[in-house]
């Protein structure tokens, strides 16, 4: 068992409090109220300065920022695709490569058996 | 964005600090040193997929390992007696560590269902092609609800999973879930007033959870500053503590109003683009760690993955300590690899 020690208890004390404070509805409504009366109002800033900027037809923020994820979207995707076709295209190669040299050496063994083969129809 | 430690770095043997306590020479002079060997596997936008440079390859499954997207992903490859990406590879697996990079403005419109079919699945694809396997996903916090709705919409690509204190049952998700609620906050407002959600927020609010420990955590520290090792530990976590990254605002919105406020995942209501996110179409093999003080993630929301998943071989385990102590404790760390170890190597034939 640990023992109670003067600092676990403060400690304890102080983490009951705030326990308590923030989870007693009345400060969260009020905080939650603030919060969002600030935001509100940064958002309304931010309205402000779209129509000023429409205004001059110049792009806002939102909307370069939502183009430059667009791009760096579309981008990833199109690398990551084309590395996977560059994958598997490497990979059909080394198979094909590993095939032709597979045959030339089956072509190779089997030559000399041909040709033994016609010398003997030759002479029949 | 700077935080309380981001202060300009002194050489340790500076004159100039030689006169200070042991603790405020170590604030001044710590500086992170790369852990693990490790080298990119695969990078877009602002992300990389790093392997750890050995095993090059293995017979074993390989693990992709899944941190939270607030937090920066070297919390898996802390220090050198603390880095779980080191330990699994040296147990023989091919490890991946997923670095999910620092978001920037225009990211606040990566939304929560783009993660999942979009960077997530790619990483997925190219973890699979890069080991030729299927990988198993190993999500902590954040990672965790990521790798569980991952692993419930594309089962087919995923060969196990490991979630660690990963909340499922918001319902339980203790003061978090109540300073969420749609009364008190309005996430879809404050994305559209700020754009990305800033650490600071993200930051302020776990420690406000417990105030009394990050005072009490500086007294402890004072008086055991001639122990060099210690300090060294203690910088060390509390450096990656306070390198926060800001959360991508559309992540944030959705994340907030979907799990925390409408609590989708555990109700079978949560939908991905057009995928349906149902825990039950797990069938693979589901280890869920819980941390049983943890205050971020309550084991109640994370063990209800338990009850949904609809795999077989389904295991609990319960670890003592808090939702960062259970990586960072020297006493739990051991016991966590073993822990995975165990795991995995107990279902080396079902994983692949």
């Amino acid at each position: 068992m640990k023992k109670e020690t003067r600092e676990n208890y403060v400690d304890k004390l102080i983490g009951t409090y705030f326990d308590q404070l923030w989870s007693n509805p009345f400060y969260l409504n009020g905080m939650g109220q603030l919060m969002r009366n600030n935001l509100a109002m940064r958002q309304q800033w931010n309205k402000q300065m779209e129509t000023l900027l429409s205004f001059w037809q110049l792009p806002n923020q939102q909307m370069q920022q939502r183009t430059l994820h667009q791009i760096n979207t579309l981008l990833s995707e199109w690398r990551f695709e084309r590395d996977e076709l560059n994958d598997r295209l490497d990979a059909m190669e080394k198979e094909l490569a590993e095939l032709k040299t597979t045959q030339s050496t089956t072509q190779r063994k089997e030559e000399p058996k041909r040709a033994h083969k016609s010398g003997n129809a030759q002479a029949e | 964005m700077r935080t309380s430690l981001e202060m300009p770095k002194l050489s340790e043997s500076d004159p100039r600090l030689q006169t200070l306590p042991p603790l405020i020479r170590k604030a001044l002079s710590y500086d992170r040193k790369p852990v693990t060997p490790m080298h990119p596997v695969y990078q877009e936008n602002k992300l990389t997929v790093w392997k750890a440079n050995s095993p090059e390859k293995s017979n074993k499954v390989p693990l992709l390992l899944v941190p939270a997207l607030i937090n920066r992903h070297y919390i898996l490859d802390l220090s050198e007696k603390h880095s779980l990406f080191k330990s699994l590879s040296e147990a023989g697996y091919e490890v991946y560590l997923v670095d999910w990079g620092t978001p920037e403005e225009e990211d606040r419109w990566m939304t929560f269902s783009e993660i999942f079919t979009g960077p997530m699945r790619r990483i997925v694809r190219k973890v699979t092609r890069e080991a030729g396997k299927k990988p198993v996903l190993f999500g902590y916090c954040l990672g965790g609800i990521i790798t569980n709705i991952y692993s419930s919409i594309f089962p087919e690509d995923v060969a196990g999973l490991i979630a660690m204190t990963a909340p499922v049952d918001f319902s339980h998700a203790g003061i978090m879930g109540l300073w969420t609620r749609p009364d008190y906050l309005n996430p879809y407002q404050l994305v559209d007033a700020i754009g990305n959600v800033p650490p600071d927020l993200v930051q302020n609010g776990f420690m406000s959870l417990r105030p009394a420990q990050s005072v009490r955590k500086w007294q402890s520290v004072w008086a055991k500053q001639d122990d060099v090792e210690m300090l060294d530990s203690f910088f060390t976590l509390e450096n990656w503590v306070n390198d926060n990254i800001p959360f991508p605002g559309g992540t944030w919105q959705e994340y907030i109003h979907w799990l925390y406020q409408e609590n989708r995942l555990y109700k079978d209501e949560l939908w991905i683009g057009q995928h349906h996110a149902l825990l039950k179409n797990i069938t693979c093999p589901v280890l869920n760690i819980v941390a049983d003080s943890d205050h971020i993630a309550p084991p109640e929301a994370c063990l209800a993955l338990n009850e949904k998943v609809g795999s077989q071989d389904v295991t609990a385990a319960h670890m003592p300590g808090g939702h960062v102590g259970i990586i960072a404790s020297s006493k739990l760390f051991g016991k966590l690899v073993n822990l995975v170890v165990e795991w995995l190597d107990g279902r080396a034939a079902s994983l692949i």
